[in-house]
């Protein structure tokens, strides 16, 4: 993943296929010489803006609406590679926190490294920590979508 | 050099399977030897302006029209109808050298359907040290057994993407001329020879093929320079309704090159473009008339251009999508860093520093 915009409280991130980012997901976006992270969770999954796309898939379909009937011999293997990118989205997500020395607070006013910040995703059980939310008297609300429960502390 | 990981299937699905995979595997063989010789994290320079290659060709003529148009009328005769068109794109540039992309496309119509094999893309790296090499192993790769003995001037480094297509593009219609019987051929471009990319032996033997199986070769110029009377020839059209073709007369080419067509004007459908379309000079003219009214019968027009030869430069001509997925390919298989130097003209002209973008 790659952050590409910031824009308010809104990041646009870019991923690629194999990251399988949904709706809902929390991400930790790490700036390792700010000695800061974001977390910011995925609002939105879109199509990213791709240049020649339109034109790859244009030229797929010249006969009439029928697809084109053909062979690609490709030895180099390149069309793995153009899938890849062509399959690329754009994530929007929304600032929830900044984490700075094990602290949350919940500030967006910083800018992240965008060439040299690390992002991933980030477990519900991790962010429950984070957030201090792991205390003696769990309260269980239900299951997330990575399998791990949901619980509030009645402490 | 034995190339384990990567093979060429041995049959392609022209319309008759009966190809040898010599040329294609030694552009794979010499795409991967020259990307191996790139050192490793070595700078890598995006391409500032997408280019396209094309070469131009010049005429001594004393070149007419002759005014009277040869009427067609459209012959459905069941009969293929197939194109050949070849695309090149920089990539970029490395501190030695530059890396380049070709690709290849055959596009047929047969029982009303368009079907297509497409060839590559080739990734090359070409530097001063190793163009001779990898030129000259692909050009007696196929070629050797008639032109062995005859050594082309060395391509300088810029031309060479034009020339790796050229060869691709003359292997596709030398298959293709072989395997078509009683067919039309489309080339892209027109029927001169004797220029740096089209030896004049190479393109009469591509045509010998074609007549033996009584196929007849049509080349259509997107443009040209033709001029009878100071005007250009596709821009003298006569006050009737097409399809129609317009004889020229009086063409000569400036030694070394050779016309190996005779050249016509072709009006081929309502709409008011002609082009120029140069027809094997070896076949008689009614078999010439013949062949562009199969041609009529058999092929849809977008813009009095012929279907297939549109899909065959479609199919081929890389889209920005495609020159990214290559620069992903050779950063992550080969580790070369993409480095972003400024580009010079829009550093100076700021907005009026686009460069030219120039389409085969």
């Amino acid at each position: 993943m790659k952050l590409y915009k910031k824009e308010g409280n809104v990041l646009q991130i870019i991923s690629f296929p194999t990251e399988n980012v949904e709706k809902g997901d929390y991400l930790l976006v790490e700036d390792a010489d700010a000695g800061k992270a974001l977390i910011a969770q995925v609002i939105d999954v879109q199509f990213a803006a791709v240049p020649g796309v339109l034109e790859e898939l244009l030229r797929t379909l010249p006969d009439g609406g029928e697809p084109l009937q053909g062979e690609d011999i490709d030895p180099m293997e390149i069309a793995p590679h153009i899938t890849y990118i062509q399959d690329a989205s754009l994530l929007i997500c929304k600032i929830r926190a900044t984490l700075e020395n094990e602290m949350l607070s919940p500030s967006s006013s910083w800018l992240p490294s965008r060439s040299q910040s690390t992002i991933k995703k980030l477990s519900i059980p991790m962010l429950m920590k984070l957030a201090n939310v792991d205390g003696k008297l769990p309260i269980i609300l239900g299951g997330t979508k990575d399998y791990s429960l949901l619980t509030i502390d009645a402490s | 050099m034995v190339i384990e990981q990567y093979t060429i299937t041995n049959k392609y699905n022209f319309p008759q399977p009966n190809i040898d995979t010599i040329l294609p595997q030694r552009f794979l063989e010499q795409s991967l030897n020259s990307l191996k010789q790139v050192q490793f994290h070595q700078p890598f320079q995006l391409n500032q302006a997408v280019q396209q290659f094309n070469t131009t060709e010049i005429y001594q003529s004393n070149l007419q029209l002759k005014p009277k148009a040869i009427p067609l009328k459209p012959d459905h005769q069941e009969t293929i109808i197939a194109a050949i068109d070849t695309s090149t794109i920089k990539i970029g540039e490395t501190t030695t050298g530059i890396i380049v992309a070709v690709r290849g496309a055959a596009t047929w119509r047969q029982n009303h359907a368009y079907k297509y094999t497409r060839l590559g893309p080739f990734i090359f790296h070409i530097t001063e040290d190793n163009k001779n090499q990898l030129f000259n192993t692909l050009e007696h790769a196929y070629f050797c057994t008639t032109y062995g003995s005859m050594h082309q001037a060395s391509p300088n480094l810029m031309q060479m993407p034009a020339r790796l297509a050229s060869l691709l593009e003359r292997w596709l219609q030398t298959m293709l001329a072989k395997t078509i019987n009683h067919g039309v051929l489309l080339f892209d471009g027109s029927l001169t020879a004797g220029t740096i990319d089209t030896p004049t032996q190479r393109l009469k033997e591509i045509l010998n093929y074609a007549r033996r199986s009584n196929t007849t070769v049509l080349a259509f110029s997107k443009a040209t320079i033709l001029r009878a009377n100071g005007v250009l020839i596709t821009e003298q059209l006569p006050n009737r309704d097409p399809p129609y073709l317009l004889e020229t007369t009086g063409m000569q080419s400036k030694p070394p090159q050779t016309l190996l067509g005779d050249v016509y004007v072709a009006r081929l459908n309502k709409a008011n473009i002609a082009f120029r379309l140069d027809i094997d000079r070896e076949t008689d003219f009614t078999q010439q008339v013949d062949a562009v009214q199969k041609l009529l019968g058999n092929d849809l027009y977008t813009q009095s251009y012929p279907e297939t030869l549109r899909l065959s430069h479609i199919l081929c001509t890389f889209t920005a999508n495609e020159v990214l997925a290559i620069k992903h390919f050779i950063t992550r298989k080969h580790g070369i860093q993409i480095i972003n130097r400024p580009d010079m003209h829009k550093l100076l002209f700021g907005p009026f520093g686009h460069k030219g973008e120039i389409y085969s």
